[in-house]
């Protein structure tokens, strides 16, 4: 770059530097050229200082066309650098961004609590209330309203834990409607999820297992209301497509009674190992609320009607996920609870 | 309920596909458990032909014979036999190893004295079809070799087994069920006969024996017959047959056909040996309390006066109901048989059933409800059986006690209701049609209105519900629409409780802390483990009457045990760094016949490495101020006011570790714990690593926090901090000196942090060095020294000497007064 100023132009002077700059390869390189021209001692700074020299006449005219070309170099400079710092940001080695992050907390909820939710979430959006109540019941709630009297063969449906001839852990939510409607006048529509207690522990049973218990109260509830409010929740559970199959059944305390199938999720009906070949899940018990339920709260049998349903949160939980073990849930192994 | 489909032919003609059968009664709510082939275990005995008997070189009764299954290929196969009934070219049912026989035993290849014998060649006896067990069965020359006996004698019978719900105790026998199918298949059904034609007409039975009953209302009807001459035999084969059909075990034939008439009809009956009933007659009583007596299965019962019992004039001789005794069992002797056909009062027979734990087939059918009206159809048809299988005499007459006679219950249902209940339209001739199907009459009273007479076998029907639910039933669910309600539109808040309980597992799971759930029970051991005192009210614990094992037979009193159980075990499986929690309730007794305090608790621990990767974690164990800190964070989340800490000691806290642990407050509310788990407790659970806990009372958390949030303005001017570096008494906590400040009321100060604690050299021993940075902020201009420094003076001026602390240079921070002691 060894020029004689005196010879160049302005036009040669930026002529060059555009050159130069153009072939400038480094950050540093932009640097010595930006020296070169715009320095104190650069070319275009010196050529500025000239135009004092000029003739009066010829000034505004030069200093113009300086000006000018100062600001195209100024703008190309700038350009270059971008340019070439974004290159060699390329350049850059980086670190191992493979490497796991620092903090990583990765809490989970229980798939009980999970599917519960899901469950209370459907229902709460048709305007069923959630309510809760005691695990410990007494033998009142838990079977003597809900039409289950002392010595009837019913009771051998559920095998009770007692703490005392009348006090019991629950073997159902049910006495959350019993304590519900003892409160509430109708029409409500309720569900008490919670935790409830059998005597039973084998590979399909656990002592405690969770059930979502629902009821709906109000004038010309019908069987057919059931049908479709239990059909909504198991589309909006499970698939839209899933079919359903109510078949009579009997629990005491409802009236007609139903059991609920849909349609095997592993097999979509051609008969597996989960379903037992039959091609269909038992998923709910569901039906009527049985007179005598209604008289034991004082409801008024000929104005209103209603119906009940419950369900294992268990059953679903491990027909959603595919889950073959029921004690899994309590064992709490990390392994587990990790991947929900 | 096991049902032969050949049994049920005998009442349904043309009955039908298996299929239709088992779809139809599963919908009808005879829900179908299982289908099996009854001869599936004769499929792989086939006809074989002895080719050749040779001696058995070591047993005179015994021959060694050669068996060929197939005319062409296969060598013959080697077989043992003891028969002495067998040729060469005689055609022969062969079982070969894995074969189930009718004994329940599965053939195995087996050396019998030094020869091995291949298989087995059958009598009829062994195979189940037929009761000759004197030799081999000798098949028809022209029988196929190699095909199966199954299809030799072309045997197939179906069994299904039925799931009896407790409110239809009239399924409990083949009729019952065969009234369903009836109904489904829309065939009739078609009653035994129980006509009679030997009767000895010189004989009344009412001169011959006699009936008392003295508590009626647990007796209500007792029907008694007589048959004499009778011979205790096997079975006839037929017999025999029809009950090991749904698996029941036949004994001899007058037992049998008692056994035969209860599976066919519901009503369980009892032979009595007539001879060794003192003063040949019957009374009904209560027994007497502790009255021994031993019933048939040889066992010696203690009895109660709420129990019934059979007794004759002297002694008892059943337990009314459950099970008869041995004084007056049918013996291989018995002569004369008075036959039992009663009805008992359901309550009753299940309290006696349970007290004496001896369930069976009677009491099963009678805690139920058995027809009262059914006594005598089925004695007739018992004592018509003894009179054809077992060459008995029927004695004329029937001695029949039924001082109440039980009317068919007449209920009203109107059209109307019943499609209203069930959303239906069905008309008046379908719900007269579905009920008619199943014995009930319908008679109409008005256009819209019924009377409904039920049938008095079924005893779960009462009110026009049940008449509804049999139409539905009938109709079938899956021909009821779907619908959906009207509804009241309105918004239901959440309880607050709940919204708590998402927003914690939210919280919680966003410190990366798994949610666990754990059994609510414990162990009576938990409380001592925990080391709690003897006064400790969680020592009250609610205690189960039957738990499953020691290890469940409380409520627990805590959510802790079962949280040093998880941790336990996931360490076991090489799981050692846990951030876990529970929400859960906690069980405090509050006597024996009142429902327990149920407390909601929320319980976190955290254990093992600080953070989940070890990379960045060099052994860097979680500490206090790890779970301190989460629990600080949660409890502002949850908007929880004026939480505070209190670290004395001797609080009575046992399963932490003085020193180690905080009680933590809200406005003087107890709110629960967080620190180190005792050392001995861990001991107790099996961890050998230190886990740090916290415990809070979840509904208590649930009244105290804040609900309704409000703003508070904050300065647009910017702050200006100040440290103060101090040197105090080692015992002196942090936060009584923020407290202290706090307590000033500076209203410039917008927030003070502790920075620094350091003990090590050059601190003295004993001392600790504080170093604390206060917050100076204005509302309304922006800050600059001059004006924060007089007050920063001050607060040091007061620490000095309100904690006797000393101040040290601080060079570090451009932002710190440098406060000498020569202040």
């Amino acid at each position: 770059m060894q020029v004689k100023k005196e010879e160049l132009t302005i036009d040669q002077i930026i002529h060059q530097a555009l050159d130069s700059l153009s072939q400038a390869s480094t950050v540093d390189q932009i640097k010595i050229l930006q020296a070169h021209y715009l320095g104190r001692k650069g070319l275009i700074t010196q050529f500025l200082r000239s135009i004092s020299t000029m003739p009066q006449d010829m000034r505004p005219a030069a200093g113009k066309k300086v000006n000018e070309a100062k600001q195209v170099f100024e703008e190309k400079l700038k350009e270059r650098t971008a340019y070439l710092e974004y290159l060699a940001s390329k350049n850059d080695a980086g670190i191992d961004v493979t490497l796991p992050g620092r903090f990583s907390p990765y809490g989970t909820l229980h798939p009980i609590t999970q599917i519960t939710n899901e469950i209370c979430r459907i229902f709460r959006s048709i305007g069923f209330q959630i309510v809760e109540g005691p695990e410990i019941e007494t033998d009142y709630y838990n079977f003597e309203a809900l039409n289950i009297p002392k010595d009837h063969p019913a009771r051998d449906m559920q095998d009770t834990f007692y703490v005392s001839d009348s006090i019991l852990l629950r073997t159902h939510t049910s006495p959350m409607q019993i304590r519900t409607m003892k409160k509430i006048s109708p029409p409500l529509r309720i569900i008490a999820p919670g935790k409830v207690y059998r005597c039973d522990s084998d590979i399909t049973h656990t002592p405690m297992f969770h059930q979502v218990e629902g009821l709906m109260v109000d004038k010309y509830i019908s069987f057919a209301d059931l049908k479709g409010i239990l059909t909504l929740f198991v589309h909006e559970m499970f698939d839209p497509s899933t079919s359903l199959r109510f078949r009579p059944s009997f629990f005491p305390f409802t009236e007609p009674s139903a059991e609920v199938d849909i349609r095997c999720v592993m097999c979509k009906g051609a008969g597996c190992r989960v379903c037992s070949q039959t091609g269909w899940l038992e998923v709910l018990g569901a039906g009527m609320v049985h007179p005598n339920v209604f008289r034991n709260v004082n409801y008024n049998t000929d104005t209103y009607s209603g119906f009940a349903f419950g369900m294992g949160v268990e059953r679903i939980t491990m027909l959603k996920y595919g889950i073959d073990d029921i004690r899994k849930f309590f064992e709490n192994d990390l392994r587990f609870l990790g991947q929900f | 309920m096991k049902v032969s489909l050949n049994w049920l032919r005998e009442y349904i003609q043309d009955i039908g596909e298996v299929n239709d059968i088992t779809y139809g009664l599963t919908m009808a709510g005879l829900e179908v458990e299982s289908v099996d082939d009854r001869y599936a275990y004769l499929a792989p005995v086939v006809a074989g032909k002895i080719i050749d008997i040779q001696p058995h070189p070591r047993a005179d009764h015994l021959t060694v014979c050669a068996v060929i299954t197939k005319k062409v290929g296969k060598s013959p196969v080697q077989i043992v036999c003891g028969a002495g009934n067998i040729f060469v070219d005689a055609i022969v049912p062969v079982a070969f190893p894995g074969t189930s026989l009718i004994d329940g035993s599965v053939l195995k290849e087996q050396e019998i004295r030094g020869v091995y014998s291949y298989g087995m060649l059958c009598s009829e006896y062994e195979l189940g079809i037929g009761l000759d067990d004197s030799g081999v069965m000798i098949l028809a020359k022209d029988v196929q070799l190699g095909s199966s006996i199954k299809d030799v004698f072309n045997l197939s019978d179906i069994v299904i087994d039925v799931s009896i719900t407790p409110n239809r105790p009239d399924c409990l026998c083949i009729i019952g069920i065969a009234r369903e199918i009836a109904a489904i298949l829309q065939k009739k059904l078609i009653y035994p006969d129980t006509f009679h034609t030997i009767i000895e007409d010189n004989m009344e039975i009412n001169k011959l024996a006699s009936v008392q009953i003295q508590d009626t209302s647990l007796c209500p009807r007792y029907t008694a017959k007589l048959v004499i001459d009778i011979s205790v035999e096997p079975s006839p084969f037929w017999l025999q047959d029809r009950l090991r059909s749904i698996g029941q075990r036949p004994i001899n034939n007058i037992v049998d056909i008692t056994n035969f008439v209860m599976m066919e009809m519901g009503q369980p009956l009892h032979a009595f040996d007539f001879d060794l009933l003192a003063g040949k007659g019957i009374v009904v009583r209560r027994a007497l309390q502790n009255e021994l007596f031993t019933t048939l299965d040889g066992k010696q019962r203690n009895l109660n006066h709420d129990m019934l019992m059979i007794c004759d004039k002297a002694k008892p001789v059943a337990i009314a109901g459950v099970m008869g005794g041995m004084n007056s069992e049918i013996h291989q002797t018995t002569k004369h048989v008075l036959i039992e056909s009663a009805n008992f009062n359901p309550s009753s027979i299940r309290r006696t059933s349970k007290k004496l734990g001896l369930t069976t087939e009677a009491t099963y059918r009678f805690e139920r409800g058995v027809d009262p009206n059914g006594t005598v159809r089925a004695i007739n048809r018992a004592a018509q059986l003894m009179v054809d299988i077992a060459k008995g005499k029927l004695i004329s007459g029937v001695i029949d006690v039924y001082p109440f006679p039980v009317a068919p219950k007449e209920i009203s249902v109107t059209l109307d209701r019943t499609n209203s209940f069930l959303g239906t339209n069905l008309t008046e001739h379908e719900i007269i049609a579905s009920l008619e199907s199943i014995e009930f009459q319908v008679n109409k009273i008005s256009a819209n209105s019924f009377k409904v007479i039920s049938p008095t076998f079924r005893v779960d029907v009462s009110q026009p519900e049940d008449i509804i639910e049999e139409v539905a039933r009938r109709v079938g669910y899956q021909h009821i629409p779907v619908k959906l309600p009207v509804i009241e539109t309105k918004i239901e808040k959440q309880p607050n409780l709940i919204e708590l309980r998402t927003r914690t597992r939210q919280i919680l799971c966003g410190f990366g802390f798994c949610e666990v759930v754990n059994y609510s029970f414990g162990s009576k051991q938990d409380c001592d483990y925990l080391l709690l005192n003897s006064g400790d009210i969680q020592r009250q614990v609610v205690e189960l009457l039957n738990p499953l094992a020691e290890e469940q037979s409380v409520m627990r009193p805590s959510l802790l045990p079962a949280m040093l159980g998880t941790i336990q075990r996931n360490i076991t499986r090489q799981i050692k760094t846990l951030r876990i929690f529970e929400i859960g309730h906690v069980y405090q007794s509050n006597g024996k016949h009142t429902q327990p305090v149920e407390t909601e608790m929320v319980v976190g621990a955290w254990t093992g490495d600080r953070l989940s990767v070890p990379l960045y974690n060099k052994a860097m164990e979680c500490d206090f101020y790890d779970i301190k800190g989460i629990v600080e964070s949660y409890l502002n989340a949850i908007s929880i006011p004026d939480v505070s800490f209190n670290f004395e000691k001797n609080t009575g806290l046992t399963y932490l570790k003085q020193g180690y642990t905080a009680e933590i407050y809200s406005n003087q509310e107890y709110l629960g714990v967080v620190g180190l788990c005792h050392p001995m407790v861990l001991k107790n659970y099996g961890i050998e690593q230190e886990v740090y806990l916290f415990e809070l009372n979840f509904d208590k958390m649930d009244m105290l926090r804040i609900e309704q949030k409000k703003y508070h303005a904050y300065s647009k001017y910017p702050s200006l901090s100040r440290d103060i570096t101090c040197i105090v008494d080692h015992s002196v906590s942090s936060i009584d000196i923020v407290n202290s400040i706090s307590e000033l009321n500076e209203p410039l100060i917008e927030h003070i942090d502790i920075v620094d604690v350091y003990d090590q050299p050059p601190i003295p021993k004993g001392k600790k060095s504080i170093s604390i940075r206060i917050v100076y902020q204005s509302m309304e201009k922006t800050l600059e020294y001059p004006m924060v420094n007089p007050i920063h003076q001050k607060i040091g001026l007061y620490i000095a000497d309100k904690f006797q602390a000393l101040f040290q240079e601080k060079s570090d921070s451009s932002d710190s007064l440098s406060l000498n002691t020569s202040i």
